[in-house]
């Protein structure tokens, strides 16, 4: 299923901020549930529309069905065995991607603000960045996500979904980045005139050299370096 | 509007009937169109007033997909573009979707379950005056390039007084309460008319499948909209009075407007849904040529539906940091929603099975609903699902999803109702050279928009901006949306102009096109003012009157109430299960009372608008003042007792009576009022356990004598409308419990102030003290709005209008006032409790 | 027409919504008793024991209507409309019965306060 998804990726699914084109382990449980999601669909979608098909073109095709049957077969037997595992399978899914306690070996707070965000490493000597988010490949990170203002949303889909940034209100969304390489952010919570422009960029490196990279790219830029609190 | 009657087939004894009630029931000409009251005239008004507003909305719509078609293009300003989508979501949705559902229930409604009017018809013009005062209100401020753009949704602290510190977000905040003022009043009226206004002999279960459609509908309107009233006025009183329910830094919280936006947001959906899908229920039958397959089960379904719609409104939240334990719960339930739907799709194609149907245009557009209503439904039950939410959520997926849901929800039933109903509004035939290749243009055109949006969400487009860049993948995405949104725009005004030309050249028809078996089309059309020269019974059903026979015998005046009597506005009310006829509803005739009480709450919210809050207050007693009045012509001013209504029954009138219509109506009002309680506790608590910022740095000490002096001098009060309801009964003049009861009411306000006053931290400071002032108003206002009770009572003692057969107005003041006893306590009970709470939290 | 029945009377259609009301109460405390307990860190065990024991309250509820409903002998004198809203108020109480499983459920399995 993830080589199915990889695939597609490649043909018609790709772009820096796509949620098909999976480069965490959160994004590629999401992009396999969606694609089973979308084969179990189309087979709904063909089931409904060929059955209103049949009863149009061909009168008195279904009459050998009583109602009764036709309402409980359609209505409820076949919701019921499709929805049943469908949630099981989707809050599984979701508990796997939940940031449980002491697992995670880096926590970064990200803070939205009007139009910005800035990102603090508080295990790495609390420095912090601006519209420039930079992880350790292959290690799971916790991000602390918080809004300064109003509500803004942090989402790097190829890593995993989103999770708003609510003024006042701290929410934990682990991530995790499967290769080094360059990926992009950005806010998915209207904030104003401001909103379509409020990206930013995650740049991933190594594991083993991320806390050099990290300082070195917070000297390096001035912006990122003035501590604003 | 003058009605067609086929003299030779009816002979003059129906003419002469129809002139009669013609007399009686027709609306003058010219300005005194504007006191029309009828519900034909004004369920026309309705939905050609949301159809102005659905080609405003559309034409907003197609500016967006103008500014996406490339990127980085400049067609508008970030800040005009804001206002431009916030509209289109704003005007869609509270002017267009929910009015011509509104429309359609106030037109179809008493026609289809055998009555003449609604139970209240001045209730219905006002309805409809807030309705296109509010919408005008909104879509107006774009003129002025003021109108709201924080988005549909409006969520805090954007739209806060902070960060939209213009007047855009009280445009939207007071116009859309304005309107939903029409929504709450189309409920109560559609509630209470279906309950007790229909034709007699029609027990519930032998209704029309339509009249359960519009019940559930009205019902869910009752307890749906408050949420979302309370949520403005909060928000409003947060703007202009500084006070902190939705501001994180003062202890309130983003998140609560939230929950109550959606507590109303997502039963809206289905609010929408549920009259079309009624309509689709009448109508899929009559072209399948058979009866409707599983009357029962849709019965129950849509019971179902329309509890479960409440449970789900957390599915819009998935991604505001809720456990996922709770998550859990709205996601089930979001999926379990599928099932009622599927047992209605499954009926109807179980009732398409077990008949011969017919293919024509209503069925073309039957077959739109089908395709994307299947798609929207299947999109649904995806986004249900958390962890694909987490990806999809504020992407052009949901938008994708959105537009086919509404669409196949609204749009597509919307135009097979109408080319269904339009003969009957019309009397004429639609021509179909046009309907046809104007089908074809909205479907294609709508799934090339919309369908390519669900794959610009997943490659990462968040809805709501006004550029991109042109290197995320998403270019020819949005170009061929854009191209699909031009040609579904063709298509819509290939259908405006076929409807234009069946109102011209369409063939006249003089009773059922369709070999229908409901009862609006016993009647000639189109329809008179009256609908029924007289009111049948209903002996079988549901759905099975065989309204062909019935009509010319109809006309003759050989069913109930075949007669003018007083100058009367007569139709029957019912017992309302059973459907045995119970009493003589005299109903109000044409007023401009409706006109001018809406045109001084417009003024109250220009008013507000421009922060001259004075003048507010004064139109607002203007309004009270109104209302009032409007009290003193309602009803019969002498006893009547029982009155012949034809077929050898006598029934006493509507005011003789214990259960009629203002009773109910009242009943269904205090339901959405305890609603409107029930999210402000629901508020107060949400705050003390979320909130950021508590607790606050002092709280105060709860005064329990004066709470208690409040709940005394309340239950002072309603026990003595008690004693004005005995002494009504018995003859009596009642003033000393009308007096006694206002003093009680006074006293309780006056202590109520004082309470307000006493309040630490101060309103404006914390949300702890706002929350307190709330509920502490909440009680005062209902026990002023006890004192108008007291005060109409008092004037109609006077002008005759009660005697002890005539005792219902101390009945409602009673009940009103048992209401703000109840709440009252629970009120002030929690205020006291407040401090106590605060301390649990520890520092 | 059929043999003269009694009308029936308007506060049975309750009946019709009574299942569904249960779901309501049990949707609604289980989330306050479940935000509650999150607010002031009640350790997962009882948390859950109380999640699960309102949950199975508001069953057992839902339970007994529907075995009032199945053994009802006093709609037999409302004719037709009557046996229409007895069949209709079961099936929405078993309908209701289903919801409150299939939504609520998961307060049994899953992770309590994360």
């Amino acid at each position: 299923m993830i080589q199915l998804g990889s695939t597609v990726a490649l043909t018609g699914c790709g772009g820096p901020l796509s949620t098909l084109s999976a480069a965490g382990p959160a994004a590629d449980a999401i992009a396999t549930l969606w694609w089973v999601m979308l084969g179990g669909s189309a087979a709904i979608f063909a089931l409904v529309l060929g059955l209103f098909a049949l009863v149009i073109l061909r009168p008195g095709w279904g009459s050998s069905v009583s109602p009764a049957r036709w309402i409980v077969l359609g209505g409820l037997v076949l919701p019921g065995m499709v929805l049943t595992p469908l949630v099981a399978y989707a809050l599984i899914t979701g508990e796997r991607l939940l940031p449980l306690a002491g697992i995670a070996r880096q926590r970064i707070e990200a803070e939205g603000r009007q139009w910005s965000w800035t990102f603090r490493y508080p295990g790495e000597g609390g420095v912090q960045t601006v519209n420039v988010l930079h992880l350790p490949a292959g290690v799971s990170v916790d991000m602390a996500v918080s809004g300064f203002d109003v509500i803004h949303s942090f989402w790097i889909p190829r890593f995993a979904g989103k999770i708003d940034a609510v003024p006042g209100h701290v929410n934990v969304l682990r991530i995790q980045a499967d290769e080094p390489g360059r990926y992009e952010g950005q806010c998915s919570e209207f904030c104003g005139i401001g909103h379509a422009l409020m990206r930013f960029a995650v740049i991933v490196h190594p594991a083993k050299d991320f806390s050099a990279a990290l300082a070195q790219a917070a000297a390096s830029s001035p912006a990122s370096t003035k501590a604003k609190e | 509007m003058s009605a067609s009657v086929d003299q030779s087939a009816q002979g003059s004894p129906a003419l002469q009937l129809h002139r009669q009630l013609a007399a009686i029931w027709g609306t003058g000409p010219g300005l005194q169109r504007l006191a029309a009251v009828n519900h034909s005239i004004i369920g026309r008004r309705f939905m050609a007033t949301a159809f102005v507003f659905f080609a405003i909305g559309g034409v907003l719509g197609m500016l967006t997909r103008v500014q996406l078609a490339t990127p980085t293009a400049d067609f508008m300003t970030p800040g005009t573009y804001n206002q431009v989508f916030t509209l289109h979501g704003s005007v869609m949705l509270f002017l267009f979707a929910i009015p011509l559902v509104e429309g359609m229930g106030v037109y179809l409604t008493p026609k289809i379950l055998g009555a003449r009017d609604l139970a209240f018809p001045r209730l219905t013009a006002f309805g409809y005056w807030c309705y296109l005062f509010g919408g005008s209100i909104l879509t107006g401020a774009l003129l002025f390039g003021v109108a709201p753009d924080g988005g549909w949704f409006m969520y805090t602290p954007l739209s806060s007084n902070v960060y939209t510190p213009g007047v855009n977000a009280d445009v939207w905040l007071l116009g859309v309460t304005f309107v939903e003022i029409s929504a709450l009043a189309f409920a109560v009226e559609i509630i209470v008319s279906i309950l007790k206004i229909r034709a007699p002999g029609m027990s519930l279960d032998r209704m029309p499948i339509f009249g359960w459609y519009m019940l559930i509908t009205a019902l869910m309107m009752v307890a749906a909209f408050p949420p979302l009233i309370l949520g403005s006025i909060l928000l409003e009183v947060e703007r202009a009075f500084h006070l902190p329910f939705f501001d994180p830094t003062r202890g309130g919280d983003a998140l609560l407007w939230q929950h109550l936006f959606w507590l109303f947001g997502h039963p809206d959906v289905y609010i929408i849904f549920l009259p079309m899908a009624g309509a689709l229920s009448t109508i899929i039958p009559v072209l399948a040529g058979g009866p409707l397959v599983g009357y029962r089960a849709i019965v129950v379904a849509i019971i179902a539906l329309a509890f479960v719609s409440f449970g789900i409104w957390v599915h819009h939240m998935f991604t505001v940091g809720i456990p996922h334990l709770a998550l859990a719960f709205f996601s089930a339930s979001s999926a379990i929603v599928a099932v009622p739907t599927a047992v209605q799709v499954f009926a109807w194609l179980a009732t398409l099975a077990h008949g011969r149907p017919r293919w024509n245009v209503p069925m073309l557009y039957v077959f739109g609903f089908f395709f994307i209503f299947a798609l929207g439904g299947l999109t649904g039950v995806m986004l249900a699902m958390v962890p694909f939410d987490w990806q999809a959520h504020n992407t052009y997926f949901v938008v994708a999803h959105m537009h086919y849901v509404v669409a196949g929800a609204l749009a597509f039933p919307m135009l097979a109702a109408l080319y269904y109903w339009l003969p009957l509004l019309t009397g004429r035939m639609a021509i179909h050279q046009l309907s046809v290749p104007a089908f074809w243009l909205v479907f294609v055109g709508f799934n090339l928009t919309f369908f390519l949006m669900h794959l610009t969400g997943l490659r990462g487009m968040p809805r709501r901006i006004y550029t991109y860049t042109g290197e995320e993948g998403w270019n020819w995405l949005n170009l061929l949306s854009s191209v699909g949104g031009f040609i579904m725009t063709i298509g819509f005004a290939l259908v405006v102009i076929d409807l234009l030309a069946q109102l011209r050249y369409g063939r006249r028809v003089r009773r059922d096109p369709w070999k229908a078996e409901t009862l609006e089309w016993a009647m000639p059309i189109p329809p008179a003012p009256y609908n029924f020269a007289s009111i049948p019974h209903v002996e079988i059903g549901p759905d099975r009157p065989a309204p062909d026979g019935l009509a010319p015998s109809l006309a003759r005046g050989e069913g109930y109430l075949g007669f003018a009597r007083n100058g009367w506005q007569e139709t029957l009310g019912v017992h309302m299960t059973s459907g045995a006829p119970e009493q003589l509803i005299v109903l109000s005739r044409s007023t401009y009372l409706p006109l001018y009480t809406a045109l001084a709450i417009a003024v109250a919210v220009l008013a507000m608008l421009f922060h001259f809050y004075l003048p507010a207050l004064a139109a607002a007693l203007v309004v009270a003042g109104l209302f009032v009045l409007a009290g003193q012509s309602a009803g019969l001013s002498r006893d009547y007792g029982p009155l012949p209504v034809g077929q050898g029954v006598s029934v006493p009138p509507h005011t003789e009576l214990a259960g009629s219509p203002p009773w109910w109506a009242l009943v269904f009002t205090l339901i959405a009022d305890g609603t409107l309680f029930a999210s402000l506790l629901f508020g107060t608590l949400y705050l003390w356990i979320s909130a950021p910022n508590w607790p606050p740095p002092q709280t105060f000490t709860p005064d329990l004598g004066l709470a208690f002096a409040t709940v005394v001098a309340l239950l002072v009060a309603a026990a003595a409308a008690r004693g004005s309801q005995r002494s009504i009964s018995a003859g009596g003049t009642a003033r000393g419990w009308i007096g006694l009861a206002a003093l009680g009411l006074v006293v309780a306000i006056a202590v109520v102030v004082g309470l307000i006053g006493d309040i630490v931290p101060r309103p404006t400071e914390h949300a702890l003290g706002a929350t307190a002032a709330a509920l502490l108003a909440y009680v005062a206002f209902h026990a002023g709005i006890g004192l108008l009770f007291l005060l109409s009572n008092l004037l109609r003692l006077r002008g005759g209008f009660l005697s002890s057969r005539r005792s219902m107005d101390p009945h409602l003041t009673r009940l009103w006032l048992d209401y703000t006893v109840v709440t009252g306590v629970i009120a002030l009970g929690l205020v006291s409790a407040l401090p106590a709470l605060v301390r649990s939290l520890g520092t | 027409m059929t043999a003269r029945t009694c009308p029936l009377p308007p506060g049975y259609l309750w009946w019709l919504a009574a299942g569904f009301l249960v779901w309501c109460s049990a949707l609604v405390s289980v989330y306050a008793v479940h935000a509650i307990g999150c607010t002031f860190a009640w350790s997962a065990g009882p948390l859950r024991l109380g999640l699960t024991l309102v949950l199975f309250a508001h069953l057992a509820v839902i339970g007994w209507m529907w075995h009032r409903l199945g053994g009802a002998d006093q709609i037999r004198d409302f004719g037709q409309t009557g046996a229409f809203f007895h069949m209709a108020a079961v099936w929405a109480t078993i309908a209701a019965f289903a919801t409150t499983v299939f939504t609520l459920g998961a307060t049994t399995l899953l992770n309590v306060c994360m």
